[in-house]
């Protein structure tokens, strides 16, 4: 399944010891992903733990003040952080999309909603001005928008939030590109659209083979789509693997906890308390050694002064925490 | 009303006798509400927010309200602590109606907190915890008498540290603000906090921290809860009861563990069916029940008609909200014909 690279549009990812800073502070550090062409990725953490700046440095978005300071991004043969002018622009839409967290900033605010959909079937499907129309509206109705024939002609702000988001949603879908990267864009909505989306979603990733990369903070998303999963804390990735086995068997202390807590949490009769993890991720400065060692109910010696190894603990199942030293 | 002896000094011990007086004019077997809605009507315009709503806040207890965005369930929570009027009905406070005047409804007001959706929104970025959580003892009239450990103890409660009494917001992540949330909503010492949402803005693992925080809240004070959201496995962790809301009207309510195992009405399952499973393997979002397009619906027919996949010819007619069990319904495949239960 992985490898059916060929047929879909999608390509296989290779993140490599990137690192992300604004001025000095680490916010994403040595990351390693590894994604096979045409599968879904949830990229899970609390907020502040680096997965929109990961994202971003991906899909090029980086804002002003964030720098790049170390890695390569691998989209097939491509390093999305090499390129430059125009091969950027064009890498832009065909080769990665972005989907924020919130559209409103995305969206064109001087432009019918229509119109922007529109855009991306005219300008990178090559159809006329009248068909691309038709597609954007059949797409619109596709993303759960009622009325679509009337909300294409509307403009961002007519809409509402959820309205705005799934017109996103639309754009990066026309788009069809080889990596499409989420950045918790169902988070706002309403559970029944979010089911409807991310079920939207996940069927035209199958049926174009897109290679998906679904950042969020909630275990059940990921349960639901992710063929992977890559948990990341202060700024590293701490575990990486099938998303089978890490929910089987968690091996850091703090997927564990997360997954405990979501699962004690659904299991919970109305009014019990359940597994929480206490504490909060770090804010201002990442602590030294496992960014983790704080809040960690396991941690000993070595895990506040040294940053513990990556270590393969099973096939395609990486681990960074002193645990799994040999001992 | 029987309240928990609690760790926190009321603020003001004769402070309620007016609206703390004996049984009203409605004397019912049941525990006595503290807050009621009796078919109230809310409408902005042509919209109708709140449609015909009737629902009880019990000491001790907790009422889920669940529906989706623009439903009204905001505009009960403003109902309730007083921020909106009701367009038809009544809003009674201990059995009585909710006072005319401004100054009647200020001392209501003391009785019911508030915990907001967005705590990055909800604090004054300037102001210091202390001034924070004092504000309501100061707005009072309070704060001379005891104020300042009082707001120690509560933030105590909160599972704040003392010394964070001259910290700022900025300094928390949004977890520990909701908690200066919650320590400002119990700052009066109230019998009902309403809670708009509260953990929607917050990570996985810090929700879990809040809504153990609310349960042993309520545990230790006999507080009543209203708890909005748009997220039925939320609303299922802490709840006694859930209503769940389409359009500013009630369309199942009941016991938690009944709604969410064995629901309904039509919108209850699909609300159900939208929560994603616990394992990879194990997907359930395939199977979700999937609405139709909202469309305008006529007057006199069911809210969710245009919505709704089980629609058929009777439902041109409003159904009526009738008992079924231990529960209320809104749909004649449940209540109407003859079609069992
Ligand atoms: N002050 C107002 N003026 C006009 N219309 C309003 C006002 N407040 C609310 N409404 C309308 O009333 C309906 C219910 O709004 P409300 O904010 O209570 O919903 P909600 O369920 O809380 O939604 P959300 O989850 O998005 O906050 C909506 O149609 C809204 O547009
Ligand atoms: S390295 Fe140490 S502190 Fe970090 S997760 Fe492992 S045991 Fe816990
Ligand atoms: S009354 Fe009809 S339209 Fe309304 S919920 Fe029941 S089946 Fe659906
Ligand atoms: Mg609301």
């Amino acid at each position: 399944m992985a490898s059916a690279a060929a047929e879909g549009t999608g390509r296989p990812l290779q993140i490599e010891g990137l690192s992300v800073r604004y001025g000095e502070f680490p916010a994403v550090t040595a990351a390693t992903v590894s994604l096979g062409a045409g599968r879904v990725l949830g990229l899970v953490g609390e907020s502040g733990s680096g997965k929109s700046s990961l994202a971003l440095a991906v899909s090029r978005l980086l804002p002003p003040a964030g720098r790049v300071v170390a890695g390569t991004a691998l989209l097939g043969s491509v390093d999305l952080l090499t390129l430059e002018g125009e091969a950027l622009r064009r890498a832009r839409g065909e080769l990665v999309a972005y989907i924020p967290q919130d559209a409103s900033a995305a969206l064109n605010p001087v432009q019918r909603v229509g119109r922007q959909v529109a855009e991306v079937f005219r300008v990178r499907h090559g159809l006329g001005k009248e068909q691309a129309l038709a597609q954007a509206v059949s797409l619109l109705a596709k993303v759960g928008i009622r009325n679509p024939g009337v909300t294409a002609r509307r403009y961002p702000h007519e809409l509402s939030g959820g309205m705005r988001q799934r017109a996103m949603i639309a754009i990066a879908l026309a788009l069809r590109p080889a990596l499409l990267v989420a950045d918790e864009p169902t988070t706002a909505l309403d559970v029944t659209v979010q089911a409807e989306i991310l079920g939207l979603v996940k069927d035209l990733q199958a049926d174009y083979g897109t290679t998906l990369m679904w950042i969020t903070h909630d275990m059940g998303v990921v349960a639901e789509i992710a063929d992977d999963i890559a948990v990341m804390y202060g700024g590293r990735l701490v575990e990486h693997g099938a998303a089978v086995d890490v929910f089987k068997e968690a091996v850091h202390p703090y997927t564990s906890a997360l997954l405990s807590s979501f699962t004690s949490g659904r299991l919970a009769a109305p009014k019990q308390p359940f597994v929480a993890i206490e504490g909060s991720p770090p804010v201002d400065t990442i602590p030294p050694g496992c960014p983790f060692h704080p809040r960690c109910p396991r941690a000993f010696e070595p895990c506040a002064t040294a940053v513990p190894d990556t270590r393969t603990v099973a096939t395609g199942h990486r681990v960074s925490c002193h645990l799994t030293e040999p001992a | 009303m029987t309240r928990p002896a609690t760790a926190l000094p009321a603020p003001h011990a004769e402070g309620s006798p007016r609206f703390a007086a004996g049984p009203s004019g409605d004397a019912t077997a049941s525990p006595r509400a503290i807050v009621k809605l009796v078919k109230v009507t809310k409408r902005f315009g042509a919209t109708r927010a709140v449609d015909d709503l009737s629902l009880s806040l019990l000491p001790g207890r907790t009422l889920g309200m669940v529906g989706e965005s623009g439903c009204g369930k905001s505009t009960v929570a403003r109902l309730v602590v007083g921020l909106e009027r009701p367009t038809s009905g009544e809003l009674q406070y201990e059995g009585r109606p909710y006072p005319r005047s401004d100054r009647g409804m200020r001392r209501v007001r003391r009785h019911i907190g508030m915990v907001f959706q967005d705590p990055y929104e909800a604090l004054d970025p300037r102001c210091t915890l202390r001034q924070i959580v004092g504000e309501p003892l100061m707005a009072h009239g309070l704060w001379r008498d005891g104020g300042l450990e009082r707001v120690r103890t509560l933030l105590d409660a909160v599972g704040l540290p003392k010394a964070a009494l001259d910290s700022r917001p900025s300094h928390y992540s949004g977890g520990g603000r909701q908690r200066v949330g919650i320590a400002r909503a119990l700052a009066l010492d109230p019998a009902l906090v309403v809670c708009d949402e509260p953990t929607s803005a917050l990570d996985v693992s810090i929700q879990a921290q809040i809504i153990n925080l609310l349960l042993q809240l309520q545990a230790v004070r006999g507080l009543a809860y209203l708890f909005i959201s748009h997220d039925l496995d939320v609303v299922r962790r802490v709840s006694d009861e859930v209503v769940v809301i389409y359009a500013g009207a009630i369309m199942e309510s009941g016991p938690t563990t009944a709604i969410t195992t064995e629901p309904k009405h039509p919108y209850t399952r699909a609300l159900l069916s939208g929560v994603t499973g616990t394992m990879p393997d194990q997907r359930k979002l395939g199977s979700r029940i999937r609405l139709n397009e909202e469309r305008p619906v006529p007057t006199g027919a069911c809210p969710f008609a245009s919505r709704c996949p089980e629609v058929h010819r009777a439902c041109v007619k409003r159904p009526p909200l009738l008992a079924v069990g231990d529960r209320l319904v809104a749909c004649h495949l449940v209540t109407g014909g003859g079609a069992g239960t």
